[in-house]
């Protein structure tokens, strides 16, 4: 098992009142190797708290969060950004480009900061960059791109540690519809190629390409939909229907 | 009437946005009205020591502030226009068209403009009464009156108003050459890597070089004064042209360096890089005021301390009487000139007598004055020539006898009618013999350090020594062959009867009084008390130190204004560097620390270099300062070190404060 989420809870305090918000309750699930997995949810529905929590960027009130078999939950404050960087790769819905840096430094970022070789850099992106079109691009900078050619970037440098899980917040959340298509059409490609997936949601298109559905609201799984050998639009459907029926019936 | 409501809607709702805008305009007023205050105040002209260079210097001080202001009133207001793109973009799309948009904007900046007067006038008028009465206060100088004068109110004012329709312009631009969409999303607008441009990066160090040179090769005080606009104007063309170039591409070179690819460089020469082009003019601007607020300082404390120091050197005693003989008649030689001791004896001490004050300790003797002359470098040189102090190979030259130094308490060797000790005031004169127009004179020696004598007070600040003779009359003999050598128009050296003696304020007052009051004689008399005399030369100098303070906080001011927009600028565009770093895996830890170590890099190189550039004009400064007869180094190396821990320390608190702004900024998110 990939990555084992148990019993995370998560409640936020305001700072001036006792007021408490309980933005996950009690969420449970677990991710297999090369899996290929969306969340779905309204906002509000504590899917993005759930994000963080798997990214480390925020840490759960009860509960533990094994990744290969590490509790990234007792990570000490310290070393959170070395596991983060070593570990995990992320693909944000506004991209997260440093303005500062081209596009190549932008990729090579993580592992400058892993105090890799320029020779084992360049390798690993000699191989990335003609798989995800972004070899023209190498040169220019972050304001010269269009927001498709961004995302590709922001992938590319995700992929760049071979990091056991991909989180994806939104990622298409910026894109127009063609640039999301080509995009999910990537990350099932990647996915092929044995790289896990994560990635929280509020559309069923996106959500459609996934392999697997997990459904939250008000800070709990619901519910969970696998697409087996289902084309995407069929899966779509699908997933529109549970969200009517389980999620939205009121 | 609309549009106007609308701006002033505007204006109040984002308060805020507009506050920064409206200090630096306002501030930018202040100084410029502050220094206007005092150059155009008619009350200048009652500064003895010359008025015309102290209205020189507020010129320039005021011709350098113009562009500053400007440029930084266009910078704050750039920066506002950014926040303020997306209002714009808003509205047009509503269906405001971009005609009534620009209405808005101008409406806007012409009440901006109107507050600005308000604040700056406010502002200006109690802060120049303010730093006056701190003057007075604390200096007791009487000379220098502040009065409100048109031109002074009208200069910034002109330059405001022309910052403000440059603003305009500026604002007109922006709103026509963007489309709404662009409009809408300037703020996140990034910018290209800039080009390194190889020629105007040497072009800029060759210009601080040339101005370096100028400054440090500079021989005399009066050549100085001359050239110190030029250096200036070259040194501050280089620095800009350094910031804008040299950096850019000395960074760009880091990049293809084989440790480009460390954590700490990677990020760190990044960012530098990207800011180099936005900021290299903002710490251009920062550097040169640094600078100029140094030298404004050295300078007008070296003139306070230096001219009472340099008084105490040249009147070692607290009174002097004196006396030269009247004289009719064309032809007069050196010993025609001079009362015979016994009458100059008598008028002494009848002034003794009617002012009841005790003369046993004084001192009497020849003063037999100072003459400037050619002397080549040689170990036998041939004087034969008077000629100017400022001319080349000019030496000043004092001729005394042995007697008058052991009469004044100085340990002399003996020596014969043909020899000569020399004592060397400023420079090194060494020969082993001297033909003195004519007189063969064998060097015995130099002497140790004079105590008690007064040396003359040399303005040009070229190198001088003294000629130490057996007795008045050997003395007399050199000053006589020396005077058959004048031309027409060459300076006579008059021989005078001296009489020193230290006393008390009251007895040396009643002393000087007596003397001067005497009637007959013969003589021409003249007295010197010293505590009078620095009483006044200081309230004098006070002027200079009131205008040097002045400048100087004036300088402080616009540094810690830029600061203040360069860290609120560069706090907006860290916070999302500091996010997109931390999600990438650096430690929050090591993102504050790469961020403090650019900023600290990017805040301490003005100062740095402002500190190099004063060390650059440091000869230069010290060569314009003997031009008011402050000619010691020692006093000028402490006074520089004071005044450059005063600035740092200053700068620091400057730096302590506004990154406050900035880490606010900074963790807003976070």
């Amino acid at each position: 098992m990939l990555l084992e989420v148990n019993h995370v809870e998560k409640v936020f305090k305001t700072r001036f009142s006792n007021k408490t918000t309980i933005a996950l309750r009690d969420v449970d699930f677990s991710v297999d190797n090369g899996e290929y997995i969306a969340i779905m949810g309204e906002s509000g529905s504590g899917k993005t708290t759930l994000l963080n929590i798997l990214a480390t960027l925020e840490r759960s009130t009860h509960g533990q969060v094994l990744l290969n078999g590490t509790n990234i939950t007792n990570i000490k404050e310290n070393d959170l950004a070395k596991f983060r960087r070593e570990h995990l790769g992320f693909v944000f819905q506004d991209f997260n480009l440093l303005d500062t840096l081209n596009v190549r430094d932008n990729i090579y970022l993580p592992l400058v900061l892993n105090r890799e070789t320029v020779q084992a850099m360049k390798m690993r992106l000699d191989m990335l960059a003609p798989q995800l079109n972004i070899s023209e691009l190498l040169n220019k900078q972050p304001f010269e791109l269009s927001g498709g050619q961004k995302q590709r970037v922001a992938v590319a440098r995700a992929l760049m540690t071979k990091p056991d899980l991909v989180l994806g917040d939104e990622p298409t959340a910026a894109l127009d519809s063609k640039n999301s298509d080509r995009l999910l059409n990537l990350f099932e490609k990647i996915n092929d190629q044995g790289q896990t997936i994560l990635m929280v949601t509020h559309s069923s298109v996106v959500a459609s390409h996934a392999k697997r559905v997990l459904f939250i609201k008000d800070g709990m799984i619901y519910h969970q939909l696998y697409r087996a050998e289902r084309s995407v639009s069929e899966f779509n459907k699908e997933i529109n229907l549970a969200m009517s029926t389980i999620l939205g019936g009121n | 009437m609309f549009y106007l409501k609308l701006a002033a809607r505007n204006i109040r709702q984002s308060f805020k946005n507009f506050l920064p805008f409206l200090l630096a305009t306002s501030t930018m007023f202040v100084m410029s009205y502050v220094l206007a205050a005092i150059a155009f105040s008619p009350e200048l002209n009652q500064l003895q020591i010359q008025p015309k260079t102290v209205s020189m210097i507020l010129m320039v001080g005021l011709a350098i502030l113009a562009p500053f202001s400007i440029d930084i009133s266009v910078y704050a207001y750039r920066f506002l226009l950014k926040k303020r793109s997306r209002e714009f973009g808003l509205y047009d799309v509503l269906g405001l068209g971009k005609r009534q948009i620009t209405i808005v904007a101008l409406y806007e900046l012409g009440m901006l403009f109107l507050f600005t007067m308000g604040i700056g006038l406010v502002f200006g008028i109690s802060l120049a009464k303010f730093l006056f009465l701190i003057f007075v206060t604390i200096l007791g100088g009487h000379v220098f009156n502040l009065s409100l004068t048109i031109l002074s109110i009208l200069e910034p004012l002109a330059v405001t108003g022309i910052t403000f329709i440059l603003l305009g312009i500026v604002v007109s631009w922006t709103i026509r050459h963007n489309s709404s969409l662009s409009l809408l999303h300037s703020e996140n607008k990034g910018e290209r890597e800039p080009k390194a441009r190889v020629k105007l990066a040497f072009l800029g160090v060759l210009l601080l070089a040339i101005g370096y040179y100028m400054a440090v090769t500079v021989k005399s005080g009066e050549t100085a004064v001359k050239m110190f606009a030029i250096s200036v104007l070259l040194v501050i063309a280089g620095t800009y042209l350094f910031y804008m170039t040299f950096t850019i591409w000395y960074l760009q070179r880091q990049k293809k360096g084989r440790r480009y690819y460390r954590p700490e460089k990677f990020i760190t020469t990044n960012a530098m890089l990207y800011r180099m082009k936005q900021n290299a003019i903002g710490l251009g601007n920062i550097t040169i005021l640094i600078t100029m607020t140094i030298v404004t300082l050295v300078t007008t404390v070296m003139l306070q301390v230096g001219v009472s120091q340099a008084t105490l050197k040249n009147m070692p005693y607290t009174t002097t009487l004196n006396a030269l003989g009247q004289h009719s008649g064309e032809e007069m030689s050196s010993k025609d000139s001079l009362p015979s001791e016994k009458q100059f004896n008598r008028a002494v001490a009848t002034a003794a007598q009617q002012s009841n004050v005790s003369i046993t300790k004084g001192i009497s003797y020849v003063d037999f004055g100072s003459q400037s002359v050619k002397v080549n470098d040689s170990s036998h040189p041939k004087i034969t020539e008077i000629t100017q102090s400022d001319a080349q190979n000019a030496q000043t030259v004092q001729i005394i006898s042995r007697q008058t130094l052991i009469k004044m308490g100085n340990n002399v060797p003996n020596i014969g009618k043909n020899e000569v000790l020399i004592h060397n005031d400023n420079g090194h004169f060494n020969p082993d013999s001297i033909t003195w127009f004519g007189h063969q004179l064998v060097v015995r020696g130099q002497t140790d350090a004079l105590k008690n004598f007064p040396i003359a007070q040399f303005n040009s600040g070229n190198t001088s020594f003294i000629i130490v003779a057996a007795n008045d009359q050997v003395v007399q003999q050199l000053i006589d062959s020396q005077n058959r050598m004048i031309r027409d128009g060459d300076p006579y050296q008059l021989p005078i009867r001296q009489f020193l003696i230290n006393l008390n304020q009251t007895d040396s007052a009643k002393l000087v009084d007596a003397f001067t009051k005497l009637t007959d004689e013969n003589m021409a008399r003249y007295s010197v008390d010293r505590y009078s005399y620095l009483k006044e030369t200081l309230s004098t100098l006070s002027g200079f130190l009131f205008i040097g303070f002045t400048l100087g906080l004036t300088f402080v001011l616009g540094a810690a204004l830029i600061i203040y927009y360069k860290q609120i600028a560069e706090g907006e565009q860290d916070r999302e560097a500091f996010r997109i770093l931390q999600e990438v895996g650096l430690s929050k830890k090591e993102v504050s620390r790469t961020i403090n170590s650019q900023i600290r890099l990017l805040f301490f190189t003005p100062i740095i270099i402002a500190v190099i550039h004063f060390a650059g004009s440091y000869v230069m400064v010290s060569k314009i300062l003997t031009v008011f007869g402050v000619a010691d180094s020692q006093l000028m190396l402490t006074v520089s070190a004071i005044v450059i821990v005063v600035i740092i320390l200053l700068y620091y608190i400057i730096y302590k404060v506004t990154s406050r702004s900035y880490v606010k900024i900074v963790q807003r998110q976070v």
